[in-house]
């Protein structure tokens, strides 16, 4: 296998620009993951401040457009004194953002679960620790799955847009290549064929997680 | 931290201006998304190869590459290949076709969500397909279509934002500009985030009043 | 009338349907004559609803003729003489003497039950909106559904929206009706109202073909019925032959399957039975 170094200048940019652009991905749903999780428990706790918190925390993330989340961190970081590389700035934007979806996707998985089965655990004298974990999570996890793994594809699509807070992911690697050698069709066509390339694998990886996932469950298999 | 109104006051003509053009290319992109994707659903929805092949790659293309890029092809890229437009015009056409692969397939589905048996039913009476299509098929499908569009229409009035890239003037890009003249970054972004938010928050609000009412019959 | 008699309503002659390489219906040939009842029974898989399908070309079929008033519904010959689709225009045309109602109901949900009925008379006959609105009205009132009128159909219960199908298909005052299975999705204690509409359009000379379960029905209103296996017609014959006396082996198996399945059956549907067999004999 050749060497990175034996590749053309522009190959190898691009290469590394992809690469930029998954680890942008993964670290933003990562957090984002994380984020949802506990936005999810706010927004079903018995709590009402908390409830009404998480609300305005989906509402608000899903009401303003992405690039303004991105460019209002970018910002905002150095502002309480934290300057740091805009590879951080741009997980944390992204993360923030998915996670109102994801905290969405999760809850819808719980709200469909028929509330007997509850009854049901808590009647066989399950905790109610035990009843989340063991009947109510795998099932929300298991409905949501689909919603979930959606969300996390669109990521890829929307992390072209960190190249704007100084990220030199695939869209800014593009667009430095552009710069030199002013052929745009091309690259940028190119670029556009390497998120769609990556794109329609991970919507084939998301079918087959989903048919794992629902092994055993009957008719609700894809 | 103090909040500078007097700041927004003085760039209230740029501000203004941004505003009217956010709303435009939303208004325009959102007209060409429907129309388009409607004939791209209705293409679907006939189920003929030579149709249906064509119009799969151009859902798939649009919808598995970043509008960003899509817009650096037709902005950069186009000049290259004698097709010189304002920034305005490809990003409302650019926003349009995006948003067109999108629709397309929420019209695929609302046709296909339609049980054939009430196809069946109006055949029977000899009720011809042009009376079919516009009395039993599309009534019902405009109301099945409804929170889809709506959450597309989202969708796309926070993605103008985008179009700020290619420099349209639109709302993000003069509070950047402001940002970058004054070096204020907390009353922009604050006014930028509030727009956006109480236009996205109506939307869905009416979005979601039109489907309770034309959903009724559901009930 | 002596035109009638020469011309039947509806003659099915020698038609058979294929599904790939699995033939459905087997040279299957019947009249029905004006003001008849005919009934078609038959295993689940056996054809019948594909049979009644054709007969107003929801269906295409590969050979045979379904005539109308002595036209040929479906298929036109070409300049080679060959057989071809018909226009959708003249199959229209055609369809308008024959109504149907079908196992799912099949009405329009974004429709008043009101416009459900009045729509095909301004679609397919032109009648003003205020005489046909008039006519809807008339004829849910036969079904005993006036006061549903305004309602939206997923509202009212599945032996009301029948009725309101059996409306539907009245108000164009066709020259037949098809029944699909109208009864069979039906919850039990449902099926007896729709059943009474239609002995009611059966005593007042409706032509009617009726594919069905309803033995008891059958054998009380039929003025003939069909057995129907595999895609082809075992036995025609008058209810009280067909049901008392049936001449093939396979129409007795399957009354056989029939009755045993049947005999936990309550009281209430002996006591039909035995009425429908004092009525025979």
């Amino acid at each position: 296998m050749a060497h990175v170094y034996d590749l053309p200048p522009t190959v190898t940019v691009l290469l590394i620009g992809t690469a930029t652009t998954l680890a942008v991905s993964i670290i933003g749903n990562a957090i984002g993951l994380i984020l949802a999780i506990i936005i999810c428990v706010m927004r079903l706790s018995l709590n009402r401040a908390a409830r009404v918190a998480g609300a305005v925390y989906v509402s608000f993330f899903r009401g303003v457009p992405l690039l303004v989340q991105l460019l209002i961190v970018y910002y905002f970081l150095p502002t309480i004194g934290l300057d740091l590389p805009p590879f951080f700035a741009a997980v944390i934007g992204l993360g923030l953002c998915t996670a109102a979806y994801q905290a969405e996707n999760l809850r819808g998985g719980f709200l469909i679960i028929p509330r007997g089965q509850a009854e049901a655990a808590r009647a066989f004298g399950y905790t109610r620790r035990q009843t989340l974990q063991r009947i109510l999570v795998p099932q929300a996890l298991r409905a949501a799955a689909p919603a979930l793994i959606n969300e996390m594809i669109l990521i890829l699509k929307a992390s072209s847009l960190v190249s704007v807070v100084g990220v030199a992911d695939l869209t800014r690697e593009s667009q430095n290549i552009v710069a030199r050698d002013l052929q745009p069709i091309k690259w940028y066509l190119i670029a556009a064929l390497i998120y769609l390339v990556i794109n329609l694998a991970l919507a084939r990886l998301g079918v087959t997680v989903e048919k794992r996932l629902n092994v055993g469950y009957g008719a609700v298999a894809v | 931290m103090t909040f500078d109104y007097s700041l927004l006051i003085k760039y209230a003509p740029q501000l203004l201006e941004g505003f009217e053009l956010t709303l435009l290319s939303w208004l325009g992109g959102s007209v060409i998304a429907v129309v388009l994707g409607f004939a791209l659903g209705c293409g679907l929805a006939a189920g003929n190869r030579a149709l249906v092949v064509p119009i799969r790659g151009y859902v798939e293309f649009f919808r598995g590459t970043p509008l960003l890029v899509q817009l650096f092809v037709a902005y950069y890229g186009g000049p290259n290949i004698g097709i010189t437009l304002d920034a305005l015009t490809v990003g409302v056409v650019g926003l349009g076709l995006y948003g067109a692969a999108y629709f397309a397939e929420i019209f695929r589905a609302g046709f296909a969500s339609i049980p054939p048996g009430q196809i069946d039913a109006a055949r029977s009476f000899g009720i011809p397909q042009w009376e079919r299509i516009r009395h039993i098929i599309m009534p019902q499908m405009l109301v099945l279509v409804v929170p889809p569009a709506v959450t597309l229409l989202i969708i796309l009035l926070k993605d103008t934002a985008v179009l700020s890239i290619v420099t349209v003037p639109e709302l993000t890009f003069q509070v950047t500009g402001m940002t970058v003249e004054t070096f204020a970054f907390v009353e922009p972004f604050a006014i930028l985030a509030a727009t956006y938010w109480a236009m996205t928050e109506l939307v869905s609000w009416f979005g979601s009043r039109a489907e309770v009412r034309l959903g009724a019959y559901l009930r | 009338m002596q035109d009638a008699q020469e011309h039947p309503l509806l003659r099915v002659s020698n038609v058979s349907k294929w599904y790939g390489a699995h033939r459905v219906l087997n040279a299957v040939s019947l009249d029905v004559r004006r003001s008849e009842v005919v009934c078609i029974i038959g295993p689940s898989g056996s054809g019948k609803s594909t049979l009644l399908r054709c007969m107003n070309f929801l269906e295409e079929y590969q050979s045979g003729e379904i005539l109308i008033n002595g036209r040929l519904i479906g298929y036109a010959s070409n300049v080679a003489g060959r057989r071809v689709r018909d226009s959708e225009r003249n199959i229209d045309r055609l369809r308008r003497d024959i109504a149907m109602v079908f196992q799912q109901f099949n009405l329009w949900p974004h429709m008043s039950v009101l416009d459900n009925v009045a729509q095909p008379l301004m679609l397919v006959y032109g009648r003003p909106k205020r005489e046909a609105l008039a006519r809807a009205r008339d004829v849910l009132e036969k079904v005993g559904l006036g006061e549903k009128a305004d309602e939206y159909p997923l509202r009212l219960s599945g032996g009301q929206q029948q009725r309101v199908g059996i409306a539907r298909a009245l108000a164009v005052e066709p020259k037949a009706i098809l029944f699909d299975e109208p009864t069979s999705s039906l919850d039990p204690e449902l099926v007896g109202e729709v059943l009474q509409v239609m002995k009611q359009l059966a005593r007042e000379g409706m032509t009617m073909v009726i594919v069905t379960h309803e033995m008891h029905f059958a054998a009380d209103v039929a003025d003939r019925v069909i057995f129907l296996d595999h895609g082809v017609k075992v036995e025609e014959a008058s209810p009280k032959e067909l049901f008392f006396n049936p001449k093939n082996e396979r129409t007795k198996r399957f009354l056989e399957t029939w009755a045993e399945r049947n005999s936990l059956f309550t009281k209430a549907s002996a006591e039909t039975a035995r009425t429908a067999r004092a009525k025979q004999q």
